[in-house]
């Protein structure tokens, strides 16, 4: 499978975008501010393997009966996406930086984003990553001209919404546990979970 | 058997149209034989009547005792010049001892008083006595003594049926009389019409005695006996006449039976026919049953025809598992190939629309030292196609399109590849589902049928219960109307009437001379008794006589009781006089009569009564009669003194 970096860099961006917030107080030339290194891996994670996902959207749907979840994991095995948009990772992996920082290099050099940390007692403890004017007319740009990408775009909001408030920390354990327990299963790699969430989807379906 | 004896029996086969031998073994089987020429007759003569005892009137015992010997041939005469002076009573007393059991005539008080009774007689020229001591239990013995007077017991007998039956036994040989056997019939119910009675010795020593009831012609048994017309027989012996009393008494016999048993099969036939159609319901019900199941060879020959047609269901359906399972394989490796392809077509596409926005931007910062590029870069990076950042080649559109137009072909391949996998694994899956419908279907019907193959065991069970019914219908319908339980062979009915008429036609020939004669004399007797007006009797072989009286037919019956004295009288005497005028006289010679005046018979007529007893014992040399009656000059002017015994002035003769 071929990695396009600019591909990677754009599902970054719309990341960055969708779960950025406006900054307070406002800033020169910034939209939004998305906090923690942590949270943008989580987010990664969830778009780069959209049958976990799916799991965590059924989660929700068995805690709320909201069928907005039910109709959005639908969606997801109906577009094939656990086949089609699945990015595997490598569990060793799981949480590297070293693909993140070639996106996040391509759109700094585009002046796309801005990179901060905020400072604790002398020592960076947090990583924010700013939305730029620049980065936001890109992205509408991208929006107008390249339909293909609408779906980068669409899934980060997706994943901000149900990330809440929720912490980088607190989104990766959650993924983490998910992904071990399917590991014991079955070893190695960090395995896909689809054939089994499309069975509890069918299920789900089958009593709701 | 003798030519006569022969001749008989060939008439009768003639008759019956049946095999002589045949007629033999069935006279044998009835034991009836031929009598065409009867034994010489035997005489009989008393020569001692004796008996003593005790008469127990009231208030005193009063011992008697009675003996009269040197009886012999003649007219002897009993007399008492009043009535109830013990004449008749010595009668009875003979004829008790002679019989061998008492009449009812014999009155009970005179019973009791005799202790013992004896009486001598000569049978022929041998001399037997029968004694007997009746006080308590009868005991008593016949005796016969030689000629040097020496005594031979013939028998002794302790009690009352034992005495009846050794006198009985022993008259009938003595006298070569065969017992008379007649049919008596019944009333009591219909099974049985009567039955055959064999008279013997009590009924024969009735022709020796006239008693005072003068009901019957001959005899002292009742009419109703049947026997009185055979009494004949003891006067004037008709040969033939005991073979045909025994042959009518078979024929009745078997008649009868043959109607019960008609009776009996009618009741039994409709209770068959009940039966068998019973039987034949039950039958129809089974076979209808057994028709209902199928054939076991229609069952396995079905059977084999469906295991055949299972069998290569079955193997199509392991040959289609197998492709469908290579399908499936092949349809999953189109799957993951068209997935992979469209994958990298998704991405490229995805790359190509991210490559294209991001050449819209030239960097403006180096994303290592963060410093801003510089135009000269800019300039080259246009002219070179190398990266104003980092020199490297940078790639074009047209690259992109000309990999994009691959990725689609073999998107476009694989997806081919995938659906022709897919409908072949479709199509297989529904071949599949349909031979297994049918390989379901056959299996239910061959799993029907083996358990209809089960129904052997019924249809065995239902086999037998219908030859168990055929046994019992057969056996119901057979016609059991010649089983045994009847004697009667089909021909022995036919060879018995015609032994019957055979045996009738002989003795008629015989008989019916005899008995014109009889009549004849009948009437002379008769009319020396004082009946004047009679002018005609016939006496028939029935025993009924008829008369002609004052000119009007009438019978025996109808008569007063004097004219029935006289003629029974006459009938006997003319009866032992033709007998003995044609060399068939049976008579032993005895005669008692009882009491002749009794009946309203004038002196002028007891005398002509007792005169033709006493002419007849004049031309009968063995006949010896004893008359009973009132003192009379009748009597005594034809009985000598020394023949009499008489009672005067109200005595007693014992």
């Amino acid at each position: 499978m071929n990695r396009n970096p600019y591909r990677d860099a754009l599902r970054v961006l719309f990341i960055i975008r969708a779960g950025g917030s406006p900054p307070e107080p406002s800033m020169q030339d910034v939209v939004s501010i998305f906090c923690g290194e942590a949270r943008l891996h989580a987010f990664d994670f969830w778009i780069r393997n959209p049958d976990y996902f799916a799991a965590e959207l059924l989660d929700l749907f068995e805690a709320t009966r909201d069928v907005a979840f039910l109709k959005a994991v639908e969606s997801i095995f109906a577009n094939e996406e656990p086949d089609l948009r699945r990015l595997p990772m490598i569990r060793y992996f799981f949480g590297a930086f070293d693909r993140l920082d070639d996106s996040l290099s391509l759109l700094r050099s585009r002046e796309l984003i801005r990179i901060t940390g905020v400072k604790h007692s002398q020592k960076v403890q947090e990583t924010d990553f700013l939305l730029t004017d620049r980065g936001e007319r890109f992205c509408l740009t991208c929006l107008n001209e390249a339909p293909p990408l609408h779906w980068y775009s669409e899934r980060a909001q997706l994943v901000a919404l149900i990330a809440g408030d929720r912490g980088g920390s607190a989104l990766k354990q959650k993924q983490y546990e998910r992904a071990s327990y399917a590991e014991t299963a079955i070893g190695g790699i960090i395995p896909s979970i689809a054939t089994e969430t499309a069975a509890r989807l069918k299920q789900m379906r089958m009593s709701s | 058997m003798s030519q006569t004896n022969g001749e008989w029996v060939q008439a009768i086969a003639r008759r019956a149209k049946i095999d002589s031998n045949r007629i033999e073994s069935i006279l044998a089987a009835h034991h009836i034989s031929p009598t065409p020429v009867l034994p010489s007759p035997r005489r009989l003569l008393l020569i001692q009547i004796a008996f003593s005892g005790i008469k127990d009137k009231v208030g005193k015992d009063e011992p008697f005792s009675f003996d009269w010997s040197d009886l012999n041939h003649g007219l002897w005469a009993l007399l008492s010049d009043q009535n109830f002076r013990g004449k008749s009573s010595i009668l009875e007393v003979v004829h008790w001892l002679l019989r061998g059991r008492p009449t009812s005539n014999l009155q009970d008080d005179v019973r009791r008083w005799i202790h013992k009774a004896n009486v001598r007689f000569l049978l022929d020229d041998v001399e037997h006595e029968v004694s007997i001591q009746s006080r308590g239990e009868l005991r008593g013995s016949l005796i016969r003594r030689g000629k040097s007077g020496n005594r031979v017991a013939l028998a002794e007998f302790q009690t009352q049926d034992e005495f009846e039956a050794v006198m009985d036994d022993f008259f009938m040989s003595a006298l070569s009389m065969d017992a008379i056997t007649s049919w008596q019939s019944s009333t009591l119910n219909n099974d049985d019409a009567g039955r055959a009675v064999s008279h013997g010795w009590a009924a024969f020593s009735g022709a020796m005695f006239i008693g005072t009831n003068y009901e019957t012609l001959l005899g002292d048994m009742p009419v109703a006996s049947g026997l009185n017309p055979r009494l004949i027989q003891m006067y004037i012996g008709v040969p033939w006449v005991s073979t045909l009393a025994s042959s009518q008494s078979a024929l009745k016999a078997g008649q009868n039976a043959l109607e019960a048993h008609s009776r009996k099969q009618a009741q039994a036939r409709e209770s068959r026919q009940q039966r068998g159609s019973e039987i034949s319901e039950d039958l129809t019900t089974t076979r209808n049953a057994l028709a209902a199941l199928p054939s076991d060879d229609e069952l396995r020959e079905s059977l084999g025809q469906l295991n055949s047609e299972f069998g290569s269901v079955i193997r199509r359906q392991t040959v289609l598992e197998k492709r469908l399972s290579n399908e499936m394989q092949a349809e999953e490796e189109a799957r993951v190939l068209s997935l992979v392809d469209r994958k990298e077509l998704q991405a490229h596409l995805d790359s190509m629309a991210a490559g294209a926005i991001f050449r819209m931007l030239d960097p403006t910062y180096c994303p290592r030292c963060d410093n801003e590029i510089s135009e000269a870069k800019k300039k080259l990076e246009h002219s070179t196609h190398a990266c104003s950042v980092c020199g490297e080649v940078t790639e074009t559109d047209r690259d992109a399109e000309a990999i994009k137009s691959d990725l689609e072909q073999r998107v476009k391949a694989s997806k081919a590849a995938y659906d022709k996998a897919a409908k072949a694994v479709g199509d297989l899956k529904e071949e599949l589902e349909t031979s297994r419908e049918t390989s379901t279907s056959l299996r239910n019907r061959i799993d029907v049928t083996t358990a209809k193959l089960g129904s052997y065991q019924r249809q065995q069970v239902l086999n037998r219960e219908i030859a168990v019914l055929e046994g019992r219908l057969a056996e119901t319908m057979r016609d059991t109307s010649h089983d045994a339980g009847v004697d009667h062979e089909p021909d022995e009915m036919n060879a018995l009437s015609a032994i019957v008429a055979e045996t009738e036609n002989r003795v008629r020939a015989v008989r019916n001379d005899l008995l014109k004669d009889v009549s004849t004399r009948i009437v002379y007797y008769a009319q020396r008794f004082g009946m004047h007006a009679l002018t005609g009797a016939t006496l028939k072989a029935n025993a009924v006589l008829s008369l002609v009286k004052g000119g009007t037919n009438t019978f025996y019956s109808k008569v007063t009781e004097g004219e029935k004295l006289r003629l029974k009288v006459a009938t006997i005497l003319a009866m032992l006089e033709i007998g003995e005028q044609k060399g068939v006289g049976r008579h032993p010679g005895l005669l008692m009569i009882d009491s002749p005046a009794a009946q309203e018979v004038s002196q002028a007529d007891l005398e002509a009564l007792v005169s033709g007893l006493q002419s007849v014992a004049k031309d009968i040399p063995h006949c010896q009669v004893f008359v009973a009656g009132r003192s009379s000059d009748a009597i005594t002017h034809h009985v000598p003194s020394a023949n009499r015994r008489e009672a005067v002035d109200g005595g007693f003769l014992w």
